[in-house]
């Protein structure tokens, strides 16, 4: 297969995801466009239930059964819809290389991790056993496995947590993907561990110059680390556009309000942290207008009832879906790594 | 797997720890005489047997001793390899039981067999969980679970041994004399004891698999792109392997000690026939020996089971 070197990696055009319930469908995701340029890094953003993981699974495909995945995605700038399930599950495995939150089930306990690292790259790049063996032991000491040679035959259960989320990264890495996805990679790890791994992905990207997604409810995590970011809320695209921007200049009121959310390090011990009063919306009722109106305090009428369109800010890759955003210009704000852990929502 | 010590250890250990059931049961079965209504030699000769008939039996069994006494003779004996003659056909008794247990062991090793099939179709079934195949085998499954073994025994002897007359309705030959014969005369009893064994360990199996289908290591192996037939393999069935192995080791042992269905219908000389005529004539000394051979075998299969979690879980160890 060709790829047209200029296309994006990863293109999601109008993508929906429906389950089909009574009265009416649940819309887990509605209309997200988005897309990752070669070489470059995505952070998606979002409190639980907003989609990420949903998101994330339709473009593998591997979403339940009972989720209908509408819209258009296509990866090195082939239309996935066109292509058989079995022919489309083999591409994207080629393609897209993924590490899941939780590196204790995510690995088979039953199996060496050399050959659960290994066994994608026999399937998909035809590599004899020796072959894949050899490969996979380089891509365990890449990933920063000491004896790499003599781990591939231990079992899950022989490492911690973080050994275990880098051989996760080394089974994503076998098949020199062309992008890495980290859905909520390092959220089960502890804070220094994650700090680790989120380093070693970044400089993988940076060597094997791949693109990169990393999904997390942490803006820290995404802060500082990925080009691009993404903020889904209610399963929609609220704002989009450069993390730096983004995060300097929010548009989306729910955007502020996650900003605003996280601890500062130059805020007076003690001092109350600012929340964001209510809960994101369930499946089976959400609003017909803008999915962060009802916890959102400058919510107008027209925000009930309409959903707003994507706008354009004069940044013309920024983009924001309110009413009433926020003006152009908002007060400098601290898009520091260091006030990294400031949880999505989770800030009480 | 090199290094065989820990198995060694493991399996003389779990052995020792068989050591006091073996004793409690056997003690058991030697008290079980001293319960019945009478003494034991009035209860084997029956109500018309004289006085020095009785005396005779008791001095030859020492149905007269103490029963402590009673039974480390017979554990004497049992060391010595000789448990005496049984009552009736005055064979010697270990030579009964380890012939008619052949037998059993026979029925029960193939039975297992016949049963393992469910694995294969638990795997097609469990990798489409919902569809055709599935709904199907649960249905069949349910109703051969349904049905108690005296009624497919009745069942199938009929359709096999009457209406189409491939098979023998009963009767045996020995594995050593003439294998296909045996062939032919142990194929009823096998297919009657493998029924339920296959029907519950395909339920077992088919909901284990479904279970083991939900984990995230399969989740990321299908983000891989890798083959639902490759992932039912290498990240399914290994997982599943504790619970059918413990539904295994069960369905050997309820197959070794309720064979006496099977095989009482059929006429097979196996052990579960020979304890029940042998409680229904009194036979002591052999039911004895049947029970303590039982215990040593329950012991040896839940060892066995054990071992095998050691085998297939790298996280178990054996000792």
């Amino acid at each position: 297969m060709s790829s047209a070197p200029n296309s994006a990696i990863l293109e999601c055009r109008d993508m929906s995801c429906l389950i089909s319930a009574r009265p009416e469908p649940l819309r887990v995701l509605e209309h997200i466009d988005f897309s990752v340029a070669r070489r470059t890094s995505l952070g998606i953003v979002g409190e639980s239930g907003a989609g990420k993981s949903m998101l994330i699974k339709s473009i593998m495909g591997i979403a339940p059964k009972s989720v209908q995945v509408s819209g258009a995605i296509s990866i090195d700038g082939q239309d996935l819809s066109g292509m058989k399930p079995k022919e489309r599950a083999a591409f994207i495995g080629r393609k897209v290389g993924i590490v899941f939150q939780n590196p204790m089930t995510s690995l088979n306990p039953y199996v060496p991790v050399g050959r659960q690292v290994a066994e994608a790259a026999r399937r998909h790049l035809g590599l004899s056993r020796e072959a894949a063996r050899n490969r996979a032991i380089e891509l365990l000491s890449v990933v920063g496995i000491a004896d790499a040679a003599e781990c591939y035959g231990y079992y899950p259960h022989h490492f911690s947590g973080g050994m275990k989320q880098r051989i996760m990264i080394a089974a994503g890495l076998v098949c020199d993907p062309e992008l890495l996805i980290a859905d909520e990679a390092t959220t089960a790890l502890d804070v220094t561990v994650q700090k680790e791994v989120l380093d070693l992905l970044q400089t993988i990207q940076e060597e094997r110059r791949m693109s990169l997604i990393l999904v997390s409810h942490n803006l820290g995590v995404v802060a500082g680390r990925t080009d691009e970011v993404l903020v889904l809320y209610g399963g929609r695209v609220v704002e989009y556009g450069p993390t730096a921007e983004v995060f300097r200049n929010p548009r989306h009121r729910y955007t502020e309000a996650l900003l605003s959310a996280m601890p500062q390090m130059d805020q007076p011990a003690h001092s109350r942290l600012r929340t964001i009063p209510g809960q994101p919306p369930s499946l089976a009722a959400k609003p017909d207008g803008c999915p962060f109106a009802p916890r959102c305090a400058v919510a107008a009428d027209i925000c009930r009832r309409v959903m707003p369109p994507m706008a354009v800010a004069s940044d013309s890759r920024h983009r924001f879906a309110c009413h009433l955003p926020l003006e152009a210009q908002a007060p400098m704000r601290s898009p520091d790594p260091i006030v990294a852990q400031g949880g999505v929502g989770h800030a009480s | 797997m090199t290094n065989l010590m820990p198995y060694a250890r493991a399996i003389s250990g779990r052995l020792l720890a068989g050591i006091p059931v073996f004793v409690l049961v056997t003690f058991g079965a030697t008290a079980l005489s001293s319960l019945a209504p009478g003494s034991a030699a009035q209860l084997i000769l029956g109500d018309n047997a004289t006085p020095e008939q009785i005396a005779q039996l008791n001095s030859a069994y020492g149905y007269d001793l103490p029963l402590w006494e009673r039974y480390l003779k017979w554990l004497a004996n049992l060391l010595r390899g000789d448990l005496g003659e049984t009552l009736f056909s005055q064979q010697p008794v270990l030579q009964v039981v380890f012939d008619r247990a052949a037998v059993t062991f026979e029925i029960a090793f193939l039975a297992m067999l016949v049963s393992l099939i469910s694995i294969p179709l638990a795997m097609f079934a469990a990798s489409h969980p919902g569809g055709m195949v599935d709904r199907i085998l649960r249905s069949v499954s349910s109703i051969l679970l349904a049905v108690p073994t005296f009624v497919i025994v009745v069942l199938l002897s009929y359709i096999f041994a009457i209406v189409l007359r491939w098979l023998p309705a009963t009767g045996w030959a020995n594995l050593s004399q003439n294998p296909l014969a045996n062939l032919r005369y142990v194929a009823l009893p096998v297919l009657c004891l493998s029924l339920h064994q296959t029907a519950y360990l395909y339920r077992v199996a088919r909901n284990e698999m479904v279970a083991s289908l939900q984990e995230d290591f399969v989740q990321v192996a299908r983000a891989r792109g890798l083959p639902l037939g490759y992932i039912m393999f290498r990240h399914v069935l290994r997982p599943s392997m504790p619970q059918i192995l413990t539904v295994m080791g069960l369905s050997l042992t309820y197959m070794l000690a309720g064979s006496f269905v099977v095989e009482s219908y059929f006429a097979v000389p196996g052990i579960g026939w020979t304890v029940l005529t042998a409680v229904k004539s009194h036979d002591i000394p052999l039911v004895q020996a049947i029970l303590s051979l039982t215990v040593v075998i329950f012991v040896v299969i839940f060892m066995l089971v054990d071992i095998g979690y050691a085998i297939i879980d790298p996280r178990v160890s054996v000792s």
